[in-house]
């Protein structure tokens, strides 16, 4: 475990977290984010304090969500190409999301809670308990099992999208479509607040198992033998990945590529062990999905681009380059 | 000790079983398993290990049912090797050796003083201490295995059960891996070691355990399982049965009958 090496990704973390919130179409000056805590509110304070600033923590959240999923992911499944979504949930969360969008009796709003998220954290939840169980016999999960019933349950739920697709009306269209691309603009920390709840507990199942996971990775038998309790690890980081991913989604929709190539980045700076793995990939994909989002709000202000179209611009030929490299190496 | 008694497995939708009266593994012996492939080697030492849970028989360890103890408590006292190690994610060989101390420690693994003593012994005893900052993907088949063999040694265990782990290996290489098992024993560890190197299992073994299709043919000293009579039964009349010139040992060699026909 690095620690030197965590604070210096933690700094950064910081850094963008600090600098983030004053680019933007509007100018900021500091007097005006000073003078709101003396009660003097203008248009610009309020646009730092309840729209920049919830907007890069959510990005930070989201970001470092998705990393840090991916990164447990690829090694419980020991397979290099797995992302947060590869569960299937980002299939049924978008299903649950299409359905709130699409049939207007079922559009509501409850305090920091809309239908959308709500319905999209219960297609998620759908999705995932369809799989654990599919994937559950007398020994345990089967990790293959796991993996294939994932992608079939995505192969569903697409079936479901195109079938609302066929019958919605061209207005929801438009507002599923949008939130299919994936974006982090919120207005104020209430549905910041509605997250935790979901991600807090997903969090704490997927660090307190970050030990294991390096045993994970040398094999299971190997694991077994080091005298790790594979398939109770197993069970919380599926459990604590869906959570938090389905937690995500529902907010943010979803967002490709960060929960592909930061834990692939990160393993290259740092190395392999998933004690300081882990940590990075939060702190690195936040900081990365902030800075992305800095660049969708800007390119071409004042009109601002989906963050999901920058991260999969930008993504792909990383990967890309990551692929090559390793190859030429 | 680790005792299997009565153990009887199947694989589903496969006729061939897995039935043994009696196997253990006591402090200071080196046990060959042996046999053909197919045997059912491998899947002995994964219930050995507590990996397979047997369809009937009990597998004790100590005087208490495998099945009732927790992982770490098991990995306390029993090391295993497994026959195919995955190196993809790309250790450091110390960080693998380091791993080893895992039911020793807690949460996030941090070790004290106490523990980085015995991962040092362990890389020592290895040979390894020279490549101890190498990466996998940096070592020979050879180094490899040493180092996932140092990695089940710093568990400090009492029995250590090995799954082929000198396969693939040059013959200096070999002669090296068996001669640490025997130093292992010295140490007081018991050892169970499948191969199919029946020469070096008569070689460096205590005790044989000759096994065909799933069940035991022969169990005891090289001398008694390697008789003409089993030799003959398993690999039919293609082997040379003779003795080590040094040790006396039984040893087997090919024949050459059809070419001289």
């Amino acid at each position: 475990m690095k620690i030197k090496t965590i604070i210096l990704f933690g700094i950064f973390f910081l850094a963008v977290a600090a600098i983030t919130p004053w680019i933007g179409s509007e100018t900021i000056r500091v007097e005006d984010v000073w003078n709101f805590f003396r009660g003097t509110h203008n248009p610009q304070s309020d646009i730092f304090w309840f729209q920049r600033v919830p907007r890069v923590l959510l990005a930070l959240l989201a970001g470092g969500t998705l990393a840090l999923v991916g990164a447990c992911f690829q090694v419980l499944f020991r397979n290099p190409l797995v992302e947060p979504y590869t569960l299937g949930v980002s299939g049924g969360s978008a299903l649950g999301a299409f359905l709130a969008i699409s049939i207007p009796s079922l559009w509501h709003v409850w305090g920091p809670f809309s239908s959308v998220q709500l319905l999209a954290v219960a297609g998620a939840s759908a999705s995932l308990g369809l799989i654990y169980s599919l994937s559950r016999s007398q020994k345990g999960i089967s990790i293959y099992t796991l993996l294939l019933a994932g992608i079939t349950v995505s192969i569903i739920c697409g079936g479901g999208i195109l079938l609302l697709t066929y019958i919605s009306s061209p207005n929801a269209l438009v507002v599923f479509q949008r939130w299919m691309m994936g974006g982090v603009d919120i207005v104020g920390y209430k549905e910041l607040v509605a997250l935790l709840p979901l991600l807090f507990p997903g969090f704490f199942l997927l660090f307190i198992h970050a030990n294991d996971l390096n045993h994970i990775a040398l094999g299971e038998e190997m694991a077994l033998g080091h005298g790790v309790p594979v398939k109770k690890v197993q069970r919380n980081i599926f459990i604590g990945g869906g959570l938090a991913t389905a937690a995500v989604v529902s907010l943010v929709g979803p967002i490709g590529f960060i929960g592909l190539i930061i834990p692939h980045s990160v393993r290259r700076l740092v190395g392999f062990d998933q004690r300081t793995v882990l940590p990075c990939s939060f702190l690195l994909g936040g900081a990365v999905l902030t800075v992305c989002d800095c660049v969708a709000r800007t390119v071409i202000a004042p009109t601002e681009l989906p963050v999901g179209i920058i991260t999969a611009i930008i993504g792909g030929p990383l990967f890309i380059y990551l692929l090559v490299s390793r190859q030429w190496k | 000790m680790l005792e299997l008694k009565n153990i009887i497995h199947r694989f589903p939708e496969s006729p061939w079983e897995l039935n043994i009266n009696r196997f253990s593994v006591s402090p200071g012996e080196v046990q060959g398993i042996i046999g053909p492939n197919g045997s059912g080697k491998s899947t002995l030492l994964r219930i050995s290990a507590g990996i397979l849970d047997p369809l009937a028989g009990d597998v004790t360890l100590g005087g208490n049912k495998l099945k009732k103890l927790k992982r770490h408590t098991i990995a306390r006292q029993v090391g295993y090797l497994p026959q195919e190690l995955s190196s993809e994610y790309d250790f450091t060989v110390e960080e693998l050796v380091r791993m080893g101390r895992y039911p020793h420690t807690k949460g996030l693994g941090i070790l004290n003083s106490t523990d980085i003593t015995v991962v040092q012994q362990s890389l020592e005893f290895t040979g390894l201490e020279d490549l101890k900052k190498r990466r996998l993907s940096q070592l020979s088949g050879g180094e490899k295995k040493r180092a996932f063999l140092a990695s089940v040694l710093s568990q400090k265990p009492g029995i250590l059960l090995l799954d082929e782990p000198a396969s693939a290996l040059d013959l200096h290489r070999q002669v090296h891996f068996f001669r640490l098992l025997r130093k292992l024993a010295k140490g007081k560890i018991g050892v169970a070691v499948v191969t199919h190197d029946i020469n070096f299992a008569s070689l460096f073994c205590d005790n044989l355990l000759l096994l065909e299709e799933g069940l035991c043919l022969a169990q005891g000293p090289p001398e008694k399982v390697l008789s003409r009579g089993t030799i003959q039964k398993i690999y039919g009349k293609d082997v040379f049965l003779g003795k080590h010139p040094e040790t006396g040992r039984p040893t087997l060699l090919p024949t050459l009958t059809d070419e001289k026909s």
